[in-house]
């Protein structure tokens, strides 16, 4: 029996009369690489935000490990990628990459294994960066940092919000297989993307959101769903209700 | 020689508060420029402006020892006006910040001119002098940098957390941001009986600049802008004294000094 990391159930979300969100239910089990794709604005990093405890819903309930995520307190085992990362970080941040690397073990006071740092420095190609300042690395430089830093307390769950964008193909090829690489160790990962072509490729789950869950299943059962007709009329139709 | 070491004596209490605010400045200057929030202490030493005067009314009628409990909470409850800006009129932060500022000053200057029986305090805070701080005012400050290395210790994964990401998991800014606040509003009350209302924020601005221009890690920032804060403290007051300057202006020309020392170096290499 497969134990569910995350929970949502019929979770609604408003903002300024409008709905977000609406009678949200999913489940992302242990071992899991779920993407969530949608149109633009149709509440994937809403429904993220919502899950890590960021946005606080009207109604529903959000279950991290079997607790409430406003009564969760184990932070540490979600490594996350925002949406547009790097957005606050230019040439005067005051930090090198390795301390960059090293901040969520001050969040969560936990310590960080040399090994695994050393690890995932080579993964990412990061050896020969570890002292400049993060504002002098390139965009894809950054993204790389950005994912060593989700993955150095070793979590159970990595949430990524569109990392890839703006990182050229082969660039895209290299971190996607890591990515592969640590889901095969285990590792439980939920991605939002707009890039559809990594869904045959690595993914095993696919959920589609647009204001509701159109679709939730394994790869298997979405690749029939997305020859539906109903798939295109959910991806490209935002409704825009008022209560 | 004999006239500096009288002028020493004389400013001997101003000088130690202003070592003590320089080091205190040095864990939060730097951040509030990474938050591009340069204006804020500019903004709350208007804002003081206006509370001072409204206190020194007030506590004609209270007790001393209201003086600055009063003031803190008041300055508190008037920057928050720049969240409730910001948040319900959906304006930039540093609009929201500008419309405050200027609308203390406003008031404060309401208030004075409507009430003869303020404090004669004001006159040192608006231009600031060495020579009104006592030593009750070091003991102040040095409680104020105590309690800045305190903070930092404490919440220096949030602070520097906030300057390369809005969000954190797990993590609530709020508490972090408060005392932020808490810490800004004690340090600008301190650095305006020594600089003055007028400059007192350049105090947490030139040198944290340079030191992030030129320091790659955060712990080598706060140290740079501590020791230049210092050298500036004491190459103001021997401008002030050969030249007969205030020594508020001449501590602030002394900053400004880093920057051309700064461009001359990217220059020459």
């Amino acid at each position: 029996m497969s134990f569910a990391v995350i929970k949502v159930e019929n979770l609604n979300f408003y903002c300024k009369n409008q709905t977000v969100l609406r009678n949200i239910n999913l489940e992302v089990n242990k071992g899991d690489f779920l993407a969530l794709i949608g149109p633009n604005g149709g509440g994937k990093s809403t429904l993220i935000r919502c899950i890590l405890g960021f946005i606080k819903f009207q109604e529903g309930r959000v279950w991290l490990w079997n607790q409430k995520n406003s009564e969760f307190k184990e932070w540490f085992k979600i490594g996350y990628v925002p949406q547009r990362a790097g957005n606050l970080i230019d040439h005067l941040t005051p930090l090198t990459v390795k301390e960059f690397i090293f901040l969520p073990a001050h969040w969560y006071s936990k310590k960080v294994h040399p090994k695994r740092f050393e690890l995932l420095v080579k993964k990412f190609g990061m050896e020969n960066l570890l002292n400049h300042k993060v504002g002098e690395l390139s965009y894809g430089q950054l993204q790389r940092a950005y994912i060593i830093r989700a993955l150095i307390l070793e979590p159970e769950l990595l949430i990524l919000d569109e990392p890839s964008v703006g990182l050229d193909f082969f660039t895209q090829e290299v971190f996607y297989h890591t990515l592969g690489e640590f889901h095969q160790k285990g590792l439980t990962i939920i991605l939002v993307t707009h890039e559809t072509w990594l869904l045959t490729k690595w993914v095993n789950k696919v959920a589609c959101l647009n204001q509701k869950l159109f679709f939730h299943g394994d790869h298997e059962s979405f690749c029939i769903f997305a020859k539906k007709p109903e798939f295109l009329s959910a991806c490209h139709q935002i409704e825009h209700t008022h209560w | 020689m004999e006239i500096l070491e009288t002028s020493l004596e004389l400013v001997k209490w101003g000088m130690l508060s202003g070592i003590f605010l320089g080091i205190s400045v040095s864990f939060t200057g730097p951040l509030l420029v990474l938050k591009k929030n340069a204006l804020f202490p500019h903004s709350l030493t208007h804002v003081l402006f206006l509370v001072i005067i409204l206190v020194s009314v007030i506590t004609q009628f209270l007790p001393e020892f209201f003086y600055y409990p009063l003031i803190i909470l008041l300055t508190l409850l008037s920057v928050s006006g720049i969240w409730i800006f910001k948040k319900f009129q959906a304006l930039y932060e540093d609009t929201a910040t500008s419309i405050i500022t200027h609308l203390a000053l406003a008031l404060a200057l309401i208030v004075a001119a409507t009430n003869s029986q303020y404090d004669l305090r004001l006159f040192s805070y608006l231009f600031g002098s060495l020579l009104t701080v006592t030593s009750k005012e070091v003991y102040e400050s040095l409680i104020i940098l105590i309690l800045s290395v305190l903070l930092y210790l404490k919440f220096k994964g949030i602070w520097v957390a906030q300057t390369v990401d809005s969000e954190v998991p797990g993590v609530n800014f709020k508490f972090a941001n408060l005392s932020f606040l808490f810490l800004i509003t004690l340090q600008t009350l301190i650095g305006i009986r020594i600089l003055g209302i007028l400059l007192v924020s350049s105090f947490f601005v030139f040198t944290s600049v340079v030191a992030l221009k030129i320091s790659r890690s955060f712990g080598r920032v706060i140290i740079l802008t501590a020791f230049l804060n210092l050298l500036a403290l004491i190459g103001g007051f021997l401008i002030s004294f050969i030249w007969d300057w205030p020594f508020s202006a001449s501590t602030v020309f002394f900053m400004s000094l880093y920057f051309l020392i700064l461009l001359i170096i990217k220059k020459g290499f």
